[in-house]
């Protein structure tokens, strides 16, 4: 894989977005990190319990959410990258796109949970189950949030200059947005896809 | 030059932030059990027992940690006074500190009332009674958290405004606040958890949300007295 | 040279199906459970490379995300065997 310190627009390797921003994403990862290992020594408690409760699981939604988190991201890239040639139409374009996508998730998350409290799954069901509507709810909410920042920097496109500042915005935003889909690569694996052998 | 900042007393009340953690630590943890606490699936028996044999320890490590209590609040408020050099005297995140940190003093008093309550007259209790004043105790310091929230938000949100050359408040340590506040939602689970790393005295829900929080507050004081000592230098001493 | 988003994306996709695959009963249920995280590690690996464009420089900001990295994914699969 053929990789320079150069990006796109030539300028020399810097770190994309905010320095503050990538401190809460760092924490954040931390804080998940946490979950996972929560998780990893609740499963070598009981791994019969944890494997029962992840047959009842519907791993197609998993997928779907998958599909559609990365394809919300990759339009996000675009609407970086469009933003650092101060192409606003593009930039608009894209983020609307990386909503419009992105927006999927919270329809499937919304039918997935539902279809759960029909079926009598709730928190208090088994350690699994709540550590699932735990660690997915927290995502949630990370994805919700970013929703509003992408909502904003829509705002944004529309009235402010295309300027440095607002490049560091939307690198910052994007991170962030990035951070919700790779927290959800790690989640959805661990929650649906790890047979018991 | 600018107008003249009185800093007298900031020192002594950003002091007051460390030696709130210390004392609450060991009066409200330590003497009163809580840290780490009893599990929720302690039975009543056990709880009661322990406040029946430990009656004194408790009392007095409620007084003292009631007493204290105040201190968090007079920390915030020399917190909100260098904000206040950052973002001026009424900005509402100058507010939001201050009433954050008031409303978190409230948030100790009278779950601390409620562990004194159960040992108080310990004997004249049953079991279930003094279970029930533990789990009320915990289930309103836990799910107090917001209040906690505003003021952490409106620091890290307050602070980031700061376009020194080198801010007060490190643009880290804004965001860590933010996020402490934002992982704080993790204790709306406290209440359907009666095991694991959610529960009360879980590996996430105690040991992380405590952890995070109290590590703040001392880092956030040394910035603050760091910072006073730079407003004195623009000011002139006040 | 940048690689393209959009053939990381399709990277990104064909790992996500490969992982769907292996989640079957084509393979041991314990080589496939760990094959599936090592592919989302990868994957997550490709989003911090290629969409967040964090790169080595300048430190430490990658670094730790690498090793945040690996320790997920060390507790996930150490979880899992040791169960």
């Amino acid at each position: 894989m053929v990789q320079d310190n150069l990006n796109q627009t030539g300028q020399a390797s810097r770190l994309p977005g905010d320095s503050g921003v990538w401190t809460f994403i760092i924490a954040d990862m931390a804080a998940f990190a946490m979950f996972f290992l929560v998780f990893a020594l609740g499963r070598m408690e009981a791994p019969d319990i944890y494997e029962l409760s992840r047959q009842k699981l519907d791993p197609n939604l998993g997928l779907l959410n998958t599909l559609i988190l990365l394809t919300s991201s990759l339009f996000m890239v675009r609407a970086v990258d469009a933003a650092r040639i101060a192409d606003r139409a593009g930039t608009m374009r894209n983020l609307v796109l990386t909503l419009l996508i992105g927006s999927g998730f919270a329809i499937t998350k919304v039918a997935e949970y539902s279809a759960k409290i029909d079926a009598g799954i709730g928190l208090t069901t088994s350690e699994f189950f709540m550590y699932y509507f735990a660690f997915t709810g927290i995502h949630f909410l990370h994805f919700a949030i970013g929703v509003g920042a992408l909502l904003m920097m829509l705002v944004k496109a529309r009235r402010d200059a295309m300027d440095e500042r607002f490049v560091q915005w939307i690198e910052s935003v994007g991170c962030y947005w990035h951070l919700v889909d790779l927290l959800w690569i790690m989640l959805f694996p661990m929650l649906y896809l790890m047979r018991a052998g | 030059m600018a107008d003249k900042v009185d800093t007298r007393y900031w020192r002594f009340c950003a002091w007051m932030g460390p030696v709130f953690v210390l004392v609450f630590y060991a009066c409200w943890g330590v003497l009163g059990h809580n840290f780490p606490p009893f599990s929720p699936e302690a039975p009543a028996a056990e709880v009661a027992g322990w406040f029946r044999d430990n009656r004194n320890g408790v009392r007095l490590g409620m007084v003292i940690a009631m007493t204290f209590a105040p201190a968090y609040g007079v920390w915030g408020y020399a917190v909100a006074k260098v904000l206040e050099q950052v973002v001026g005297k009424d900005h509402i995140m100058v507010q939001l500190a201050r009433v954050g940190a008031a409303w978190t003093v409230i948030t100790i008093l009278i779950p601390s009332s409620f562990w004194l309550t159960a040992a108080y007259r310990p004997d004249a209790l049953p079991d279930w009674m003094i279970q029930m004043l533990y789990d009320m105790a915990w289930l309103l310091i836990d799910l107090a958290y917001a209040v906690t929230s505003v003021q952490l938000f409106a620091l890290g949100v307050g602070f980031l405004a700061d376009k020194r050359a080198v801010p007060f408040v490190p643009k880290w340590l804004a965001w860590y606040g933010i996020w402490v506040g934002f992982m704080f939602i993790a204790e709306c689970l406290m209440p359907f958890a009666f095991s694991g790393a959610f529960a009360r005295d879980g590996g996430l829900n105690f040991w992380i949300e405590f952890l995070i929080w109290m590590v703040w507050v001392p880092i956030l004081t040394f910035y603050t007295l760091k910072a006073t000592t730079r407003i004195e230098q623009e000011h002139g001493a006040g | 040279m940048r690689i393209k988003a959009i053939h990381v994306w399709a990277l990104l996709v064909i790992a996500t199906l490969l992982s769907w695959f292996l989640k079957g009963d084509a393979v041991a249920a314990k080589a496939g459970a760990t094959a599936v995280i090592l592919i989302a590690a990868f994957k997550v690996n490709l989003v911090i490379s290629h969409f967040m464009e964090l790169r080595w420089q300048p430190a430490p900001f990658r670094l730790i995300v690498s090793i945040w990295l690996a320790i997920s994914t060390a507790i996930i699969i150490g979880g899992y065997w040791v169960a």
